[in-house]
């Protein structure tokens, strides 16, 4: 019998990966965030928004991770930027090394940001690094207020938070003023911005943000 | 359903490293998970048995020690332990925490069967 000591970060293979995506997307000049969300929390329709708000500014690329279609990368697709479609399977987040393979695919001298779009889910994706710059919670109004509190490990590591279907909180239970309490205990610096997908409210100051990350990193 | 992730990711590692040191099996792992993984120590330990099942690790002990999520206030400067994750000082109320432990996920140490007896044999006293 031996005891052998090894303090090692248990995702060490995916974080090293993770760092050669890093170095690549430097490399480049490209600056990559990585959009998390519930399904249905319109990551998708944020995109859509985002990539025409920024067109005169910035050349973005998208990867779309999903566990099965290419109907999100049909949509973005349909916007006119360069897309990868990524299916997951079984896999309820996308690892660094299927991110890896998709740079491939990316003409990546030609783009300013990237736009990773991760697979339906709070949980998985805000553990794994996949080499992003910032890491984006979207959340949506249909959702309910109390996700924060549940999901700490995403609003905590997040360098921004999107609440989407700010046109639906009228119809729902949702209180902004929970949602924002809520947040604020579990990371009081992140900015927070409501926007509507479906009216285009909100985009603009969205985008602005957006802009000034991609400066600024 | 993070735990089976974490446990196929753990057996990986845990299989390379008993194969570098030529164990004939692994009978204790011990790991390190920080309280804002949120990760359920009894899931954890089923996803690491199933996955462990036909590995070098079949039947191995898991011991799971939870890290607190420790933080050192900027404006009181107290260092406290959270119980949640509300990132609001008990001292003082402020929210310039900075965090110091909590978001560990971290193979810690394996005990191997390498075929020898543990303890004195390792230092055969010659005769």
């Amino acid at each position: 019998m031996a005891e052998i000591p090894v303090l090692q970060n248990i995702l060490k293979a995916n974080d090293e990966l993770a760092a050669q995506v890093r170095r690549r997307l430097a490399e480049a000049g490209v600056v990559a965030l990585n959009f998390i969300g519930s399904p249905g929390s319109g990551k998708t329709a944020l995109l859509e928004q985002t990539i025409p708000a920024l067109k005169s500014v910035l050349r973005a690329a998208v990867i779309e991770a999903d566990c099965a279609t290419a109907r999100d990368a049909e949509r973005i697709q349909a916007i006119g930027v360069e897309v990868v479609q990524i299916n997951t399977g079984k896999g309820c987040h996308v690892p660094a090394h299927l991110i890896l393979q998709a740079l491939d695919n990316l003409s990546l001298r030609e783009t300013d940001l990237l736009l990773i779009e991760n697979v339906g889910n709070l949980v998985c994706p805000s553990e794994l690094d996949i080499g992003e710059s910032a890491k984006v919670a979207v959340i949506s109004a249909a959702e309910g207020d109390d996700k924060p509190q549940k999901y700490p490990m995403l609003f905590r590591g997040c360098a921004a938070v999107v609440l989407n279907k700010i046109d639906l909180i009228p119809y729902t239970d949702f209180s902004r003023e929970r949602f924002e309490r809520d947040l604020r205990a579990i990371n009081a610096a992140v900015p927070l911005f409501g926007v509507s997908c479906r009216t285009g409210e909100g985009i603009e100051t969205w985008a602005a943000w957006v802009r000034a990350f991609v400066k600024g990193t | 359903m993070h735990e089976y992730a974490i446990a196929q990711a753990l057996l990986d590692q845990v299989g390379d490293i008993a194969r570098r040191h030529n164990a004939r099996a692994v009978t204790r792992v011990v790991v390190q998970v920080g309280r804002l993984r949120r990760v359920l120590p009894e899931i954890l330990r089923f996803g690491f048995d199933v996955a462990a099942a036909d590995s070098i690790a079949a039947g191995a002990a898991l011991e799971i020690e939870e890290v607190p999520i420790h933080v050192r206030c900027g404006a009181c400067r107290v260092e406290s332990n959270l119980d949640d994750p509300v990132y609001i000082c008990p001292a003082c109320g402020s929210t310039q925490l900075v965090q110091l432990t909590g978001g560990e996920l971290i193979l810690k140490s394996l005990e191997i069967d390498d075929g020898r007896d543990s303890g004195p044999s390792e230092h055969p006293q010659s005769q």
